[in-house]
């Protein structure tokens, strides 16, 4: 998705025909979960997305990664207030949510990352710009 | 012109030369300066679940990622 989303997002999400929702996954147990958290308190500052494509981009990072990495980043690259952030990761106050949002996917029969759905047309696995164009515009 | 200001016609040249050229003050959002957050540009808000949804909330096609960070 990393390489495809930035493609989605001008073709269809800037000019109001795609919505995007993200839908955090944890089959990585700890490391999953402090990501999808660090994702979550820069969203408290405005910054999901943002976060969500750093994470994407330094994967390599995020496998072994502590708190004080992604503060580090909300800092230097989000712009965001990191000490606010900082409190945010160590406080858990969104590993309910994203725990929740995980065992939902769960019952879903979500089993594949990633997995997307399409209005409601699920597919599995990486696709390409293309196929994700040839869903999108055969909707009505 | 006094042949001992030479020197002053020197130093108005210097500064015509380099003065277009001085740095630029700030001007750039924390975003802007970020290619990897362009995303950012797009409409961001969270929905009644709370998951986070980029892109108008009355677009007609709904795309949910399930993936992991990792």
């Amino acid at each position: 998705m990393l390489e495809t989303e930035p493609k989605i997002v001008d073709a269809y999400v800037k000019p109001g025909r795609v919505k995007l929702i993200f839908r955090h996954i944890l089959d990585y147990g700890a490391p999953s979960l402090l990501a999808s958290q660090a994702a979550e308190c820069a969203g408290e500052q405005g910054m999901f997305w943002p976060m969500h494509e750093l994470l994407f981009q330094r994967q390599d990072a995020v496998w072994t990664a502590k708190p004080e990495l992604f503060s580090q980043w909300a800092k230097a690259d989000l712009k965001i207030d990191d000490g606010r952030f900082a409190s945010c990761l160590s406080s858990g106050k969104y590993k309910s949510k994203v725990e929740g949002i995980y065992a939902a996917a769960r019952e879903r029969g979500v089993r594949v990352r990633p997995t997307f759905e399409i209005n409601e047309k699920r597919v599995q696995g990486a696709l390409t710009f293309d196929a994700f164009k040839q869903i999108i515009d055969a909707l009505p | 012109m006094p042949t001992r200001y030479w020197w002053l016609v020197v130093l108005a040249l210097i500064m015509v030369a380099c003065g277009p050229q001085m740095p630029a003050t700030s001007q750039t959002s924390p975003v802007s300066v970020q290619p990897a957050v362009r995303s950012a540009l797009a409409e961001e808000s969270t929905n009644a679940n709370g998951e986070y949804v980029l892109g108008s909330p009355n677009a007609p096609v709904t795309l949910i990622d399930y993936s992991d960070f990792l």
